[in-house]
């Protein structure tokens, strides 16, 4: 299996706070990856640091086999490395089709056709056939902001998918949802991990990560404590004390 | 969102601010005294400009802290607090220099009159526009241009003033200083005490505090952010006024004379980071001093191009400013 | 979409433009396609700001470019003799030019920082061409500008100038619209609404601000130098802090939602407040007044007033 992603020291400091130590990270190309960590270990400022939001203060990131430390985000599209927001879901003012339709931008050529006519039909069902993919094809015409927030996330991932990624970075996809929805979601991404797109996830769900991801970083204070199968990681020391606390009294014996 | 950095948030990030804003000042020292020894400026002349600037910086710290304020409540800047200051200073014009009131009652109806005006415009100018941010700008565009150019229509075009109020001068040895204008430094900074008071001791103060956080946090607390924001507008812009109201016995009086002060403000707000009382104070002081102590050498106008210059540049480097959060 | 309603909208705008075409020669006095005229000249400078808007940029500079236009074409028809026709493009191209020059500085910043620099920009520019000595007329402004000839044709008369204006109006109406309803306007309106988004889906965003800023200002520098010939003379304070203020209030009281919106709010405003012309105070007064009133009672702007109306005869006055 091609190692697709990798980071080597990967470091950021915001001024005396370190969010991001050292970290060195493989993910194979096909695989479902999970990065899991308490509250504030430096999750999202991973995404942030590899998707090019934020540059490293140290370290390098190759994605596969270029070196893309210091790329902008805009140039990560077009190399198959799509992610996803926490917070921001989606184009409020846009319609569900509008924002699908956004995701192919880097895939639009610029023709005379494209810059001054309406998006074409054939553009409009590649859009539908992935709103089908994530069930909200009944929702072509809604305003984004009208949605409820599962199915916003699910609009999300839909406009990552029109982008056709070769890994997908998704930052708390199931956050917000009810069961069915996970389970949904959960199958659609595993559709796509059979489809030979790499997924990187973020997720707080602990259930969904263990059922599902082949392999699981674990991050604490910035750095990397864990790594492994579902399994390994369950049993792992280290990372029950930081997800369960410690037993005081003979920690500080 | 912006929030008004609390002084002890300050302390935690600003060991190397403080470090920095020293730094400048040394430099900015160094600058002065090269300048004195080579002859360009005589150190009496400096001296003065460097109080008459501290005095000028302690009217902007008025103008700035109200818009700071305002600022952690609605996240823009308000671009009507000129014409707030303008309308201080005319104020005094009528009380004060036509129907012979007392100074100090005049400024207290200064502030009155203009906190009453700030609810006013919270509560039928701003409050209908649900936190929309760019309609609130351009609506504050339109207010200060509706106040200024009324100002032409009802006071006329020619400049007015007002008698002084504090006569004589005291003398230091080489030099000697108005004390019209010294008396702004302690005026300002007995309310300087009060505002920190009202902010940082009182319930309605941390009510604001905790509205320009986060307002539904804020709200689900029971503050009541309507009222809230009323009572900060109604203290920024009676300060604003008061700003107005103590230069007025200094200079001319005139419908525009509140543009560059704001202008001047909205730099200083922006060098000392968006939402910092603190960063606004230091900077309001830097401020005055470099323009008062710039005027002397270049000229109003270079000096005023210089700070805009030098500003620019300082937001390449650090486009939080000086006490700012990115 | 071949749907009645699109078309019944398509064919009352055809009859309009049919009627304000044939004007001219139905109208006796010049008094009335004089106006038009302007009302043509700031639809062009509403609607080429527009681009800004959409895409997130608070733009306080637009009349600098329209000063830019304005000054180039009659300098270079001036000083350097070239025809004037030509020199009404190259005016545009000249704003175009320093608009991509002065973009790729100041488009980099955010929100507030970006709307306050615009505003040195204009009043600058303004300042410069109040000092430009000879060359631009200094305070006393710019005169001998000659007569405009296109492609041949001396234009000179009212209704000449009306008939041009009209057809430059159509020209920006047209492209604009375009644009808009193509990818560029929509990355446009996806910039204003998530720069974070719209990276992560490819969307390079400073190409596509200094797009924005620069197509605008080059509508804006050909009103420009359709506005020096038409005018025969320039002064430099009629471009400066308040014409751009102006030609923001024509997009915000027409309505940001719809091209309409700066197209109806500059024909309303300009009609209006053509006898308070001149009258700076009551001028900025009036402007600034219909702004806050539009604001606070009307968010959306004038063009969702029909929409408003429709609304509330179905569902009755809200209590």
């Amino acid at each position: 299996m091609a190692i697709q992603l990798s980071t080597v020291g990967l470091t950021k400091n915001f001024g005396a706070l370190c969010a991001v130590k050292d970290l060195d990270l493989e993910i194979q190309s096909g695989k479902l990856v999970a990065l899991i960590g308490p509250n504030g270990a430096g999750k999202t400022t991973v995404f942030n640091l590899i998707s090019g939001f934020l540059k490293p203060d140290r370290g390098r990131i190759h994605f596969k086999g270029k070196d893309i430390t210091g790329f902008k985000p805009h140039q990560l599209p077009k190399m198959g490395l799509i992610r996803t927001f926490q917070l921001t879901n989606n184009f409020p003012n846009f319609t569900v089709m509008d924002n699908v339709l956004l995701g192919r931008h880097h895939r639009t050529a610029f023709t005379p056709r494209t810059i001054f006519y309406r998006p074409p039909t054939h553009e409009k069902q590649e859009a539908m056939g992935v709103l089908h993919l994530v069930g909200l094809d009944t929702l072509a015409d809604e305003m984004a902001t009208n949605l409820a927030s599962g199915q916003q996330k699910r609009l999300q991932l839909a406009v990552a998918l029109m982008a056709h990624p070769e890994l997908l970075m998704l930052d708390e996809p199931l956050s917000g949802m009810t069961p069915e929805e996970i389970n949904f979601l959960l199958q659609s991404i595993k559709n796509v991990v059979g489809k030979g797109v790499t997924v990187f996830l973020i997720e707080h769900n602990m259930k969904a990560v263990m059922r599902i991801c082949e392999h699981i970083i674990v991050l604490d204070f910035g750095a990397k404590i864990a790594e492994g199968t579902p399994e390994y990681i369950q049993q792992h020391p280290q990372v029950i004390e930081i997800y369960l606390g410690i037993d005081e009294e003979k920690h500080y014996a | 969102m912006h929030s008004i950095n609390t002084l002890k948030m300050d302390r935690q990030i600003t060991g190397s601010r403080y470090f920095k804003a020293g730094v400048t000042v040394i430099c900015l020292v160094g600058v002065f005294a090269a300048l004195v020894l080579s002859g360009q400026i005589a150190l009496p002349a400096l001296i003065l400009s460097i109080i008459y600037g501290v005095a000028g910086g302690s009217l902007y710290i008025l103008i700035a802290l109200g818009l700071t304020l305002l600022f952690g409540m609605m996240n823009i800047i308000q671009f009507s607090h000129g014409a707030i200051y303008m309308l201080g200073a005319f104020v005094v014009y009528y009380f004060f220099a036509k129907w012979g009131l007392p100074y100090a009652v005049v400024l207290i109806l200064v502030f009155i009159f203009l906190a009453v005006f700030g609810i006013f415009v919270e509560r039928f100018l701003y409050r209908p526009l649900r936190g929309k941010l760019e309609a609130a700008l351009v609506m504050f565009l339109g207010l200060s241009m509706l106040l200024e150019s009324s100002g032409f229509l009802v006071f006329g075009v020619t400049l007015k003033s007002a008698p002084g109020v504090f006569p004589g001068l005291i003398n230091f040895g080489f030099i000697s200083i108005s004390v019209e204008r010294m008396a702004i430094i302690p005026i300002t900074a007995v309310l300087l005490l009060g505002f920190y008071f009202l902010l940082y001791r009182s319930r309605y103060g941390k009510a604001m505090r905790a509205v320009s956080q986060d307002t539904q946090a804020a709200a689900l607390q029971g503050i009541n952010v309507h009222q809230i924001r009323a009572l900060a507008f109604a203290l920024s812009f009676g300060l604003a006024g008061i700003a107005g109201a103590l230069v007025a016995p200094m200079g001319f009086i005139d419908a525009a004379m509140g543009a560059r002060p704001l202008l001047m403000s909205i730099i200083i707000i922006i060098l000392g980071g968006l939402g910092s009382f603190r960063g606004a104070i230091i900077a309001a002081i830097i401020v005055g001093v470099f323009e008062s102590v710039a005027t002397v050498f270049v000229g109003s106008d270079i000096a005023y191009l210089l700070l805009f210059v030098f500003v620019l540049v300082f937001l390449i480097f650090r486009p939080a400013g000086l006490f700012g959060s990115a | 979409m071949l749907n009645t309603k699109r078309w019944s909208k398509m064919a009352l705008f055809l009859c309009l433009m049919i009627a304000l075409g044939l004007l001219p020669l139905y109208v006796d006095q010049p008094y009335v396609p004089h106006i038009l005229t302007t009302v043509f000249i700031n639809i062009m400078l509403a609607v080429s700001l527009r681009c800004s808007l959409i895409t997130g940029l608070f733009n306080i500079s637009h009349a600098a470019f329209f000063a830019l236009g304005a000054y180039g074409s009659a300098i270079l028809a001036i000083q350097f003799g070239i025809p004037s026709g030509v020199s009404l493009l190259l005016g545009g191209l000249i704003a175009a030019f320093s608009s991509l020059l002065i973009g790729v500085v100041i488009l980099r910043l955010r929100g507030i920082y970006f709307a306050m620099v615009s505003i040195a920009i204009v009043e600058v520019i303004r300042v410069a061409l109040n000092k430009g000595g000879a060359l631009t007329g200094g305070y006393s402004g710019l005169g001998n500008i000659p007569a405009l000839t296109v492609f041949g044709n001396n234009i000179t008369g009212r209704d000449e100038f009306y008939w041009l204006g009209f057809v430059l109006m159509l020209i920006t109406i047209f492209v604009l619209y375009r644009l808009e309803i193509g990818r560029i306007g929509m990355t446009w309106k996806a910039i204003s609404q998530s720069e974070n988004i719209a990276a992560s889906v490819g969307v390079n965003i400073m190409l596509y601000k200094t797009i924005a800023f620069v197509i605008g200002s080059f509508f804006a520098g050909l009103a420009g130098g359709f506005f020096a010939y038409f005018q025969g003379f320039l002064g430099p304070d009629t471009f400066g802090f308040f014409p751009s203020v102006k030609i923001l209030i024509y997009n915000y009281v027409g309505g940001t939602a719809l091209l309409a919106g700066p197209i109806g709010g500059a024909t309303l405003l300009t009609l209006i407040s053509e006898p308070l012309r001149g009258f700076t105070y009551y001028e900025v007064i009036f402007f600034s007044i219909a702004l806050i009133a539009v604001i606070v009672f009307l968010p959306g702007g004038i063009i969702t007033l029909p929409q408003k109306l429709r609304l509330r005869k179905k569902y009755g006055y809200p209590t």
